[in-house]
C-alpha cells in the first residue's frame, strides 16, 4: 500500500469517528429536549385542571380558555413527533421503547377528541354534564400519558449514552493504534530507504533490485526522479571539469610555446648579437691598422667582417624561413625531385669543394609528390649537409646517400652517412633549437634540424634516426595521400 | 732577468671571438701566453692532462687566467663551470680565475655564475676597448710574475 492511501484511510476513520461524536452529541441533546417538551406538557396539563376545577356550578364555562390550554397540550406530542426521525423510530423499535411514539399520537387524539366534544357543546350539540365529564376523563389519560411517556425516553437516552460513548472510545481507540501503525510504516518506509542508500555505493543494479523489494511506488519515484536530477548535475559537473582540463591543458601548451618562444627569443639575439660585435670589434681593428698602415692586416680583417656578415645573413634567412614553416603556402605543385637535387649540388658546391665525402642519389618513385617544393628542399638540404659537415677524417672512403621513394602510400626520404655520428648524450636534444655537437665545424646557425623538425610536423610525417660512430641515419616518413 | 709570459686560457668557438680578445690584449699591452680552446669539453681535457702539460709547458701551464665564453656547443661555459669546481679538487689550479666573455647577459644565469668565487668578472663582448680590459685583468691578476 502506498503513502497516500494510507493517508487517506486515516483521514476517513478521522471523519467518521468525528461525526460518530457529533451524531451522539445531538442524539443525547434530544434526549434532554424531549424531558423538557413534556415537562412543559405537565405544565399545560396543570394549567388546564386549574381551569376545569375553576368552573362553578352555575356559572357558564370559559369555553376558549380551555381550548387555549389544550391547543397548548396538544403542542407538545406534535413537537415531540417531529424530533423523531426515522432512524430514532428504527432504533426505538429495537429496543422497544417504541412507545414513547405510540404515547405521543393517542395525546394527540384525545387533544382532537375533547377539542370535537367542546366543539358540540359549544354547538348545543353536548350538554354540559357530559362535557365535563369528557373532560375530566382528558385530563387524566393526559396525565396518564406524562408519566408512561417519561420511562421510554429515559431507557432511549440511556442506550444511546450505553451505545455511542464506548463506540466513540472505541473507534477512537482504534483510530490512535492505526494512524500509530500506519505512520509507523510510512517512517520505516523513508528510513528503510535512507539506510538502503546510505549503505549502498557504486552498485546501481543491486540498488535497484532493493529498491524494487524495500520501497512503495511513490519513494521509487522520488528516488528515481532524484537519481535522474543527480546524474544531469553530475553530467554539468562532469562537463564543468572536461572545460577546466581543456582550459588547463591549453593554457600549459600556451605556457610552453610561451617559454620556448622566449627561449627562441634570447638564443636568436645572441647568435644575432655575437656575428654583429665582432664585426663591429673588427671594424674598429680596420680603421686602426690603416691608420697604422697596416693595410695587410686591415685586409685580412675587413675579409671576416665580410664572414660575419654573411653568417648573420644565413642566420637571419633560416630564422625567416623556421617562422614559415609554421605557415602553409599555396605553392603546391608535383615536385621535380630530380632537379630539387641539382639545385641543391650547386647551393652546396662550397661545403663539397674539397670534401672527400660522396653523396649519392636515388630518386624511385611511383607517383608524383605534390606538395610545398620548398619544405622538401629544406629538409633534404639541411639532412644532406650535414652528413657532408660532419664526415669522417678518419674513415678510408666517406659517403653520404640520399634515396627518395615510395612504399604502401607513404613517402621516404633516407639520409645515410658514414661520418662521425651524434654522440648519444646529445640525442634527445638533436632537433633543439641552436644546438650544434661538434666544435670542428663552426658554420651553420643550430637551426637546421629544427626545421627540419617543424616541416615534417606540419606535413604530419615522422623523422626517426640511428646514429653511432659507424655514421648516421635519418629516415623521413611522410603520407602520401596528403601531399 | 728572464720574464716569464703568464699563460692565459680562451675558451671560445668562435674564432672572430678569439682573435679579438688576443687583439686587444695585445692593444693593452699585456703580453701572456695563451692557449686556445674551441669549447668546454677541449678545455677541460687540457686541464685534466695536467701532468703531461706541466712537462710539455714548462712554466706556462696551469693558465691563471681564463676567459670563458657562455654559448659554446658541447660543453658551455656553465657547464664547464660545474666541472671546474670539482677539478679545481684534484688538480693544483686554485689561483687560477675565470673572466666569464660572452655577448649575452642573462641575470639569472648571471647570478649563477658570480656565485663560483674564482669568477672574477663578466666582459661583454663588443662592450669594452683595450684600457678597460687592461684595468679589469690588471685588477684580478699579478701581472708580474717573475
Amino acid at each position: 500500500m502506498n503513502i497516500s492511501k494510507k493517508l487517506m484511510i486515516i483521514v476517513i476513520l478521522t471523519v467518521v469517528e468525528v461525526s460518530i461524536t457529533i451524531f451522539s452529541a445531538f442524539e443525547i441533546a434530544k434526549g434532554a429536549r424531549f424531558h423538557q417538551l413534556n415537562f412543559l406538557h405537565l405544565k399545560y396539563i396543570n394549567q388546564l385542571t386549574k381551569s376545569v376545577n375553576s368552573i362553578q356550578e352555575d356559572t357558564p364555562i370559559d369555553l376558549d380558555q380551555i381550548e387555549l390550554d389544550i391547543l397548548a397540550i396538544k403542542q407538545q406530542p406534535i413537537d415531540c413527533l417531529q424530533e423523531i426521525n426515522t432512524l430514532n423510530q428504527i432504533v426505538m423499535k429495537i429496543i422497544e421503547t417504541y412507545q414513547a411514539v405510540t404515547i405521543c399520537e393517542t395525546d394527540i387524539n384525545v387533544a382532537n377528541d375533547i377539542l370535537l366534544s367542546l366543539d358540540n357543546h359549544r354547538r348545543g350539540d353536548l350538554d354540559r354534564k357530559r362535557f365535563l365529564v369528557s373532560l375530566n376523563d382528558a385530563l387524566h389519560k393526559f396525565n396518564l400519558h406524562s408519566v408512561n411517556f417519561e420511562e421510554p425516553i429515559r431507557k432511549t437516552v440511556e442506550f444511546i449514552l450505553l451505545t455511542l460513548i464506548p463506540l466513540v472510545l472505541m473507534i477512537s481507540l482504534f483510530n490512535i493504534i492505526l494512524i500509530s501503525y500506519l505512520s509507523r510504516t510510512i517512517s520505516s518506509s523513508i528510513h528503510n530507504l535512507t539506510s538502503l542508500l546510505s549503505s549502498k555505493t557504486g552498485t546501481d543494479v543491486d540498488l535497484d533490485s532493493d529498491l524494487e523489494k524495500n520501497t512503495t511506488s511513490e519513494l521509487r519515484a522520488l528516488i528515481i526522479a532524484a537519481r535522474q536530477r543527480i546524474k544531469g548535475d553530475l553530467l554539468n559537473l562532469e562537463n564543468n571539469l572536461e572545460l577546466q582540463d581543456i582550459v588547463n591543458a591549453q593554457t600549459s601548451s600556451l605556457q610552453q610555446a610561451n617559454d620556448e618562444l622566449a627561449q627562441f627569443a634570447y638564443r636568436a639575439s645572441h647568435d644575432l648579437k655575437s656575428p654583429l660585435s665582432g664585426a663591429k670589434s673588427l671594424a674598429q681593428f680596420v680603421i686602426k691598422d690603416i691608420e697604422a698602415g697596416n693595410t695587410e692586416e686591415a685586409s685580412s680583417n675587413a675579409g671576416v667582417i665580410y664572414q660575419q656578415m654573411e653568417k648573420l645573413e644565413n642566420l637571419v634567412v633560416d630564422i625567416l624561413l623556421l617562422a614559415k614553416a609554421d605557415i602553409g603556402s599555396e605553392d603546391v605543385k608535383a615536385i621535380d625531385f630530380e632537379q630539387l637535387i641539382v639545385d641543391m649540388e650547386e647551393r652546396l658546391a662550397w661545403l663539397m669543394k674539397g670534401n672527400p665525402c660522396v653523396l649519392e642519389t636515388s630518386i624511385l618513385l611511383s607517383r608524383p609528390v605534390v606538395s610545398e617544393k620548398a619544405r622538401f628542399t629544406q629538409v633534404i638540404e639541411n639532412l644532406v649537409s650535414n652528413s657532408l659537415k660532419y664526415y669522417d677524417k678518419n674513415k678510408k672512403s666517406s659517403y653520404v646517400k640520399c634515396s627518395i621513394f615510395d612504399s604502401s602510400d607513404k613517402l621516404i626520404i633516407e639520409v645515410k652517412d658514414n661520418g662521425i655520428g651524434i654522440p648519444e648524450k646529445h640525442h634527445h636534444e638533436i632537433f633543439d633549437m641552436f644546438k650544434r655537437f661538434h666544435v670542428e665545424t663552426t658554420t651553420g646557425s643550430g637551426l637546421g634540424m629544427a626545421l627540419v623538425k617543424k616541416h615534417i610536423e606540419y606535413l604530419q610525417g615522422t623523422i626517426l634516426f640511428e646514429s653511432s660512430t659507424a655514421g648516421t641515419m635519418f629516415k623521413v616518413t611522410l603520407p602520401m595521400d596528403d601531399l | 732577468m728572464s720574464r716569464i709570459k703568464p699563460p692565459i686560457l680562451i675558451i671560445d668557438d668562435d674564432e672572430v671571438d678569439r682573435y679579438i680578445l688576443k687583439r686587444l690584449l695585445k692593444e693593452a699591452e699585456l703580453d701572456f701566453n695563451i692557449f686556445e680552446k674551441q669549447d668546454g669539453q677541449e678545455a677541460l681535457e687540457f686541464l685534466e692532462n695536467y701532468e703531461a702539460n706541466v712537462k710539455n709547458y714548462p712554466d706556462e701551464f696551469p693558465p691563471i687566467l681564463i676567459f670563458l665564453d657562455i654559448n659554446m656547443p658541447r660543453v658551455n661555459g656553465l657547464q664547464f663551470l660545474e666541472e671546474f669546481v670539482t677539478l679545481r679538487l684534484t688538480i693544483e689550479i686554485e689561483s687560477c680565475v675565470v673572466m666569464m666573455f660572452s655577448s649575452s647577459e642573462r641575470e639569472e644565469e648571471k647570478e649563477k655564475i658570480m656565485a663560483h668565487d674564482f669568477v672574477k668578472g663578466y666582459l661583454v663582448k663588443g662592450a669594452f676597448d683595450a684600457e678597460s680590459l687592461k684595468d679589469k685583468v690588471l685588477a684580478v691578476i699579478d701581472y708580474l710574475i717573475e
